[in-house]
C-alpha cells in the first residue's frame, strides 16, 4: 500500500535522482517493471544493464534517464529505508507509484499536489493517517498539508 | 534587468527556445520533458564555453546554482544574469533564497514542482517544456516553454509528437 507524508521526514531523500547515481544497482535496470517505467515515461528502451536507447538523446547510459525514472526504480528496489522524495516525479509517473505500492509497503514525501487519479486506489496519508480511496479524497487531504 | 527577452540553447541534437518575461520563471510539468538536460547544457556552456559544443544565444549570462551546501556564498558571485536552479534542490523552497532572489538584480528560472509558499504567487510565471518538431531540414529536435497557468495545474496542448525511437 502507498503512504504519503505531504512535507519533510527525517528520512527523506529530497533528491533522489542524485542518490540514484551513487547507489543502483545493474539488476534493476534489466527488470520487466523498469523496462516498463522507462517506455512509458522515458519513451526509450532498455537494451541492458547499461545501455538504453533513447529517441532524443541516442545511446544513453541508466545516468542519463529522467529524474522521474530514476526515483520510481529507487522507489521499487531500493531497501535502504530511505523515504523517496515523490516530487522529483511528474504526473506521468503517478501511475507507476500506485503500482509499485501494489507488491511493497511504499511511503514516499510530497511536497506538491500530483496528479493520483488513476482510481481505484487507497493511499493512506500519514499526515492524518486517514486512507483515502478516490482524487477528490485525495486532494482534499492534500490542500490542508500542502503549502 | 530587460523586461523581456528571448534565449536559445541548443547543441547537435536539441534546441531549446524561450522568452523570459519576468523575474522568476518556474518551469513544472511530467517527467523527460527535458527540464534537466537544459540545465546540463548550461552549466556545460558556462564551464567550457565553445569547448562544450553548446551555444547559448541570450542578452543576459546564463548561470547554474547548484551547490546545496553554500547557495547563499554561490549566489553572491552573480549579477546582472539569467540563474537556472535544476529540480530537487530543497534550498529553493526556503524564506532565504526567496529572499535573496527577490533581493538581487538576476532572473531566475526555476525547474521545480513543489510549491514556493514565500515567493508571491504574482511574481512566478508558470511554464512547462514541450516538443516542438524538427525544424531546418536537420534531425535537431526543437523544445519551447508553454504557459501553464496560475497554479501551474494541467498540462498545457501537446504542440508535436516525440520522435520515434529507431
Amino acid at each position: 500500500m502507498l503512504s504519503v507524508f505531504f512535507g519533510s521526514l527525517p528520512n527523506e531523500i529530497y533528491n533522489p535522482p542524485l542518490y540514484f547515481l551513487n547507489q543502483y544497482e545493474d539488476e534493476w535496470l534489466t527488470t520487466d517493471l523498469t523496462k516498463e517505467m522507462v517506455r512509458s515515461v522515458d519513451s526509450s528502451e532498455v537494451l541492458g544493464p547499461k545501455l538504453i536507447d533513447s529517441p532524443v538523446l541516442g545511446a544513453i547510459s541508466p545516468r542519463e534517464l529522467s529524474g522521474g525514472v530514476k526515483t520510481l526504480i529507487l522507489m521499487a528496489y531500493d531497501d535502504s529505508g530511505k523515504i523517496f522524495n515523490g516530487t522529483a516525479c511528474g504526473d506521468n509517473c503517478a501511475r507507476w507509484i500506485l503500482e509499485i505500492a501494489k507488491n511493497k509497503d511504499l511511503t514516499i514525501t510530497l511536497h506538491n499536489i500530483m496528479k493520483f487519479d488513476q482510481e481505484p486506489f487507497e493511499i493512506r496519508i500519514l499526515n492524518s493517517n486517514r486512507v483515502v480511496t478516490s482524487f477528490r479524497e485525495y486532494v482534499g487531504e492534500a490542500l490542508d498539508w500542502v503549502p | 534587468m530587460k523586461e523581456r527577452y528571448c534565449v536559445t540553447v541548443r547543441n547537435k541534437r536539441l534546441q531549446y527556445d524561450f522568452e523570459i518575461t519576468g523575474k522568476i520563471t518556474v518551469v513544472r510539468g511530467d517527467s523527460a520533458t527535458g527540464k534537466t538536460t537544459l540545465v546540463e547544457m548550461i552549466r556545460l556552456f558556462e564551464r567550457h564555453g565553445a569547448d562544450s559544443g553548446v551555444e547559448v544565444i541570450a542578452d543576459v549570462p546564463c548561470r547554474v546554482l547548484d551547490n546545496d551546501a553554500a547557495w547563499a556564498q554561490q549566489l553572491s558571485w552573480i549579477r546582472g544574469s539569467l540563474v537556472f536552479v535544476d529540480e530537487n534542490h530543497e534550498f529553493t523552497s526556503s524564506p532565504a533564497f526567496a529572499r535573496a532572489i527577490l533581493e538581487s538584480d538576476n532572473d531566475y528560472v526555476l525547474m521545480t514542482r513543489a510549491n514556493l509558499p514565500c515567493i508571491p504567487k504574482n511574481a512566478q510565471a508558470i511554464f512547462g517544456i514541450r516538443f516542438a518538431g524538427q525544424k531546418d531540414g536537420n534531425r535537431r529536435v526543437h523544445h519551447e516553454f508553454f504557459h501553464l497557468g496560475e497554479c501551474g495545474g494541467g498540462e498545457g496542448p501537446e504542440r508535436g509528437e516525440m520522435p520515434k525511437r529507431k
